[in-house]
């Protein structure tokens, strides 16, 4: 066997196990799911798929908590640019001499870490309406009626923004961080010596310079966002009265409530097109303002 | 160099092919004297035993906690029948742990006899053919044995399983509170007077009332159940939009938001409180909810409580209905798969439970449906050593009464989309009448669908 071929075996070989894996446990099963969104099967019914072309699109398209769940989730999106807004302003903070940093630096990054689930009870302990702090800190403060958070179908997916901002900022801030450890510091002090403010220096200087990473994690956080699952169902289980559902519960349910898998399967492709779409405009725009 | 390339290659190969054998081994059982036959076998039972000296194995499926009775009664049995060996498993009866049983199930995984504990569910899996017609087995019947209840349980006019327990739900009561506040046990009651003993039973950090997820909807099913299992009307149209079931809707908006003796349902649903622990640390008076909750009141080493427990039947919407129906009756159906290997070997557990095998169960709350089976010791077993922190007349008169019993066969997607109409009821986004209409209107859809 010549040099060159024995390489691309061993190259095959190391990636072997992951390609299978990925194959078996990801790309099949997408591949079957893709069939069955054409067809009516239930599962454990004992019936067969039957094929049924686009009825299933239809039938999400009429359905009422489809257009909710498109509705939230399209809402699930504003947490990321936030969290990557407050997650840049406090890598900045920490990247310059902060008393505290490292405790700062742990601090921030705890939730990214800490399972999900646990973070979600905090979040509902916390968001309690008769007895958690927060409420008891708004009536202290003279609001006699707080609001009931995710006891409400109109404040719970307000609940579930802020929690969801408040889970992204660790991330983002530790990807910054390494970001701009990586600048240039003669970039810097130059501007610093051409009279920038720490305003110009962030706003011209060193946010472009970090744009690649920005939209690494604005890409990211929307695909995060959309496929989102176990802290909102955690607390709300997409309730009350559906004010919380988005894509992936609404397909979750439709598969392992009702096992309409033709039907959860077409709900599921069609948040992946959403994604690709979503993902696609911002690869396009990236010309107008990623700096590398 | 070359030799650490392969070897690292080799542990990762070896690690692959570690996972992939655990995730297809089955789960544990083998398929040496038990366990059921591939999807490849024939489906039907053949009688028959076994040529080997090995025990025949037997898994069984229930959803009851292994150390609330299942496993006492698997060790009591194997402890009798050498020569039939059955394991409990349990699963979580809830939508995830269902999808584990069916999953089982439609993958000839072990699975010889499981319980089903919700119509719907238990059809879907009759219709799937994963459950023998117990008609075969001409010295079980199961009608003589537990009583015209069992019929609820029939599809197709035949039936599937064994229903083996049955118990009403109903209202556990604080007895301490009652008689502070001069209040007797009610023996029977409607809404009305279930709000007054609310409105009377709340207190500072106590509430009047807790009841469990959606259990408004026992008053509203129990007002239609008479006429029709499926709660529509004689034409086939839903029966939901009548004025029992906004009265149902107005009381309890009333007890929420108004009297302020029951947590609004929407912060339970999102609070998830223990509701039973709630009970026995009398932060609540009432407790409207199923008898599994013995399990909690009868463990004194965990949850102490000084009070006595007293029960009464749940309310009818009007306390004069004459056609009201009690949620509950026969439940916990035993199913016997067609795949299992020892048909024969299943429906002698099945029959020794149902008779008497049982009876660990009864602590828990399980009370035995079996005509055949000792009622005065399944009391005795429920109440040993905590006889005196109960109410014994009034439990007896709810659990062991002659109250009218039955399940509604309403489906599942149904009963799904309606909690949404009572979370927007209860967050007061509809009126009463509103939600009884879009109750209604939900069910009428399903009912179109499932007819074309």
């Amino acid at each position: 066997m010549n040099w060159m071929k024995r390489q691309r075996l061993i190259g095959y070989v190391f990636i072997g196990p992951n390609l299978i894996g990925m194959t078996v446990f990801m790309l099949i099963p997408a591949l079957f799911s893709f069939y069955l969104m054409f067809t009516d099967w239930v599962f454990a019914s004992g019936q067969p798929p039957r094929f049924i072309g686009l009825d299933n699109f239809r039938m999400m398209v009429r359905d009422d908590l489809f257009a909710v769940s498109v509705k939230n989730t399209l809402l699930v999106l504003i947490p990321v640019p936030i969290s990557i807004m407050l997650g840049f302003l406090i890598a900045v903070m920490l990247n310059n001499r902060t008393y505290f940093q490292k405790t700062l630096r742990a601090f921030f990054f705890a939730p990214y870490f800490t399972s999900g689930i646990a973070i979600a009870f905090v979040w509902m302990v916390l968001f309690q309406p008769t007895n958690g702090p927060i409420n008891a800190f708004l009536r202290s403060v003279g609001i006699s009626e707080p609001p009931l958070w995710f006891a409400s179908p109109d404040t719970a997916m307000y609940a579930v923004l802020v929690m969801m901002t408040a889970g992204g900022i660790g991330y983002n801030m530790i990807i910054y961080l390494a970001a701009l450890q990586e600048l240039s510091s003669e970039q810097l002090e130059a501007a610093r010596i051409d009279g920038a403010t720490f305003g110009q220096l962030l706003r011209q200087i060193i946010f472009p310079l970090v744009s690649p990473t920005t939209l690494f994690l604005t890409i990211t956080g929307f695909i995060g966002s959309i496929k989102g699952f176990g802290m909102i169902y955690a607390i709300t289980q997409g309730g009350p009265a559906n004010s919380t559902t988005v894509f992936s519960i609404f397909a979750y349910k439709k598969a392992f409530s009702f096992y309409e898998m033709g039907y959860a399967s077409a709900v599921s492709w069609t948040m992946f097109l959403i994604i690709l779409f979503i993902t696609l405009i911002q690869w396009a725009g990236q010309k107008k303002w990623v700096h590398y | 160099m070359k030799n650490r390339k392969w070897l690292a290659a080799g542990v990762a190969w070896s690690v692959v092919a570690s996972l992939m054998l655990v995730g297809c081994s089955g789960n544990g059982n083998g398929n040496g004297n038990g366990g059921t036959e591939g999807p490849a076998s024939s489906p039907s039972a053949k009688p028959g035993s076994t040529a080997s000296a090995d025990p025949i194995k037997l898994t069984f499926w229930g959803a009851v906690p292994v150390e609330n009775g299942p496993q006492t009664v698997v060790d009591n049995w194997n402890k009798e029948n050498p020569d039939i060996q059955v394991e409990y498993v349990r699963f979580v009866n809830d939508e995830a742990g269902n999808l584990k049983l069916d999953t089982a199930l439609v993958s000839s995984q072990p699975v010889d006899m499981y319980v089903s504990y919700d119509y719907s569910l238990y059809e879907k899996r009759v219709k799937a053919g994963n459950a023998l017609d117990v008609g075969e087995f001409t010295d079980f019947g199961v009608e003589e044995k537990m009583g015209e209840g069992a019929a609820l349980w029939k599809v197709d006019d035949k039936y599937y399983g064994v229903p083996t327990s049955k118990g009403p739900s109903f209202v556990w009561l604080n007895k301490d509170m009652l008689d502070a506040k001069g209040l007797p046990v009610p023996t029977e009651w409607g809404l009305d007077e279930f709000r007054e003993y609310a409105a009377k039973l709340k207190d500072d950090n106590v509430w009047g009332l807790a009841q469990s997820d959606y259990y408004f909807n026992v008053p509203i099913n129990g007002s239609m159940l008479k006429k029709s299992l499926t709660l529509t009307n004689p034409d086939g149209t839903s029966a939901f939009d009548n004025p029992l079931t906004v009265k149902t809707l107005q009381v309890y908006t009333d007890m929420m938001f108004t009297d302020k003796s029951l947590m609004p349902h929407t912060e339970q649903i999102t609070s998830k409180p223990a509701l039973d622990q709630m009970f026995v640390k009398g932060e609540t008076a009432m407790l409207f909810s199923t008898n599994q909750v013995f399990r909690t009141t009868n463990n004194m080493a965990e949850y102490p409580r000084t009070f006595k427990v007293a029960a009464a039947p749940a309310p009818r919407v009007n306390k004069d209905q004459s056609d009201y129906i009690n949620a509950g009756g026969l439940g916990d159906v035993i199913s016997i798969n067609p795949r299992t290997k020892h048909p024969e070997a299943a429906q002698k557990f099945i029959k020794w439970y149902a008779d008497s095998g049982m009876l660990p169960m009864a602590a828990g709350g399980r009370v035995p449906a079996s005509k055949d089976f000792p009622v005065d010791e399944a009391v005795a077993l429920m109440f040993k050593g905590v006889e005196d922190t109960y109410d014994l007349d009034s439990i007896k008169r709810v659990m062991f009464g002659d109250l009218p019993l039955g399940l509604s066969r309403l489906d599942r997607k149904t009963g799904s989309e309606q909690q949404a109409i009572y979370d927007n009821v209860f967050s007061r986004k509809l009126t009463p009448e509103e939600g009884a209409k879009e109750l209604a209107r939900v069910h009428n859809a399903n009912l179109k669908t499932s007819s074309q």
